[in-house]
């Protein structure tokens, strides 16, 4: 347990650096793949139908949701750093702290966050992984205990601890669609006549873990999951995973 | 007093022999050369278990001559891993051949990433592949996840989504009119009315229609 503090020290010193000069961590990339059920019929009779998703289709949605089409023409690649600390969505929702901040990047775009705030002061997002970060001792995302796990098992080795715990990965072409703290939550599906075109869930276990070697440190995690889709307005249960990678200088 | 002197004197004699016996035996076998302490690898040439894929790999990583530390290990392992992804995003056999080859990579983390880099590249090529390697790991949980990369692989693409984008202000409407119902409904205490549950009464056939539709 002993190795786990002096990690969970140094992480919380990088974290406290971050807070001050916002250049602690490096956005890693996030992929996910995985597999979605669709009504279809067949001979009278429902059939369900299986397709798989990976990146692509990841692309395809945030294209179609930002209209921006640079993000399929070119080789994009979505970053996630859980290390830092979301302005937008701590200005605009009073009364929590908020973590984790998603982007893309390619050459004709640069390097675009996926929420912010409107020009009506109210923020969106089209993108958040929901966890409660026990490494950084941070609400992820829109974390809430009423709706994701907070129970954390820890595994230790020398410089490098590993959490299993639980998350929500929530894709969604409205972006004003997006989770909030305070239960009032959302899934992809129109149970209360929110029709999006896009949406995506998974949610269930994910394993994080900070591992510290020379002057880097590595966050790694990767989310195995379930949940409601919604794709070009039709239902759908998808089945995958998603998985990041974010590095950044040790702290000293 | 004599004979017990020479036997004495030929006992000596016997072991100085001995003992000279004894170190040529072992300055002998020091002077061996010792064995190499590791091959030459790159970052593909790890693989022993599966047959090569058709294009050879494409040696990444200038070979190493000497042991690891923990540290250029684990740097090694990020920078063929950051590889295996920039690899998952292109469309040229020469990736494929590369994230294949670290299927067998002696890193169980490379070896997770290629599985996964396999399945972003998305092609049925790799399925053979997979199936092989498959059939020459002993470790059970990855035999699943590289039958599972080969059965992800052989079903059909979601297609692409062509429905546009809403307006701003569309989508802004509609989210709070869904938080507003959402809140309506939590505050009636209406949560077992489910009106989308079922396939034959599918809520999207009375809903009002998406605003693109």
């Amino acid at each position: 347990m002993k190795l786990t503090k002096i990690l969970m020290c140094a992480l919380a010193v990088g974290a406290a650096t971050f807070a001050t000069s916002k250049v602690y961590a490096v956005p890693g990339p996030v992929t996910v793949s995985g597999t979605a059920l669709s009504q279809d019929s067949k001979g009278g009779y429902d059939v369900a139908k299986k397709n798989k998703f990976t990146q692509k289709i990841l692309l395809n949605i945030l294209a179609q949701a930002t209209g921006d089409s640079s993000i399929t023409n070119k080789k994009t690649v979505v970053l996630y750093d859980p290390a830092a600390f979301n302005e937008n969505a701590a200005d605009s929702i009073e009364g929590y702290d908020f973590y984790g901040v998603f982007y893309y990047s390619n050459s004709v775009a640069g390097l675009q966050t996926l929420d912010g705030i409107d020009i009506d002061g109210d923020y969106y997002s089209y993108i958040e992984l929901d966890y409660y970060n026990w490494l950084l001792d941070e609400y992820e995302g829109f974390w809430n205990g009423d709706s994701v796990e907070y129970n954390t098992i820890v595994g230790e080795s020398k410089n490098k601890a590993t959490v299993n715990g639980n998350g929500i990965l929530y894709i969604h072409s409205d972006p004003y669609d997006y989770d909030l703290p305070d239960r009032d939550y959302y899934y992809a599906n129109d149970w209360d006549g929110d029709y999006q075109p896009y949406a995506f869930v998974m949610h269930g276990p994910l394993k994080y873990g900070g591992s510290i070697s020379g002057s880097t440190m590595t966050t790694t995690g990767k989310l195995s999951g379930s949940g409601d889709g919604l794709y070009d307005y039709n239902d759908l249960v998808v089945s995958g995973n998603a998985s990041f990678k974010a590095k950044g200088p040790a702290p000293e | 007093m004599r004979p017990k002197f020479v036997f004495a004197l030929l006992l000596l004699a016997l072991l100085v022999l001995g003992a000279a016996f004894f170190l040529k035996q072992y300055l002998g076998n020091g002077a061996t050369p010792p064995a190499a302490i590791s091959a030459p690898v790159d970052s593909n040439a790890l693989a022993s278990v599966a047959p090569p894929p058709a294009p050879m790999p494409v040696p990444v990583v200038p070979a190493v001559t000497h042991i690891l530390t923990p540290e250029e290990r684990q740097a090694a392992i990020d920078a063929e891993t950051d590889r295996l992804q920039d690899w998952s995003m292109n469309d040229d056999p020469a990736s494929l051949s590369n994230i294949l080859a670290d299927l067998t990579n002696p890193e169980k983390e490379i070896r997770e990433a290629a599985i996964e880099a396999a399945k972003q590249f998305d092609s049925t090529n790799a399925i053979p592949t997979l199936k092989a390697v498959a059939a020459n790991t002993t470790d059970t949980e990855e035999q699943i996840a590289l039958l599972e990369a080969a059965d992800f692989l052989s079903l059909p693409d979601l297609p692409p989504g062509n429905i546009p984008t809403q307006t701003r202000e569309q989508m802004k409407a509609a989210a709070q009119q869904a938080r507003q119902a959402h809140q309506n409904r939590l505050q009636q205490g209406t949560q077992s009315q489910n009106p989308s549950s079922g396939t034959q009464s599918s809520p999207d056939q009375n809903a009002p229609a998406g605003p693109n539709q």
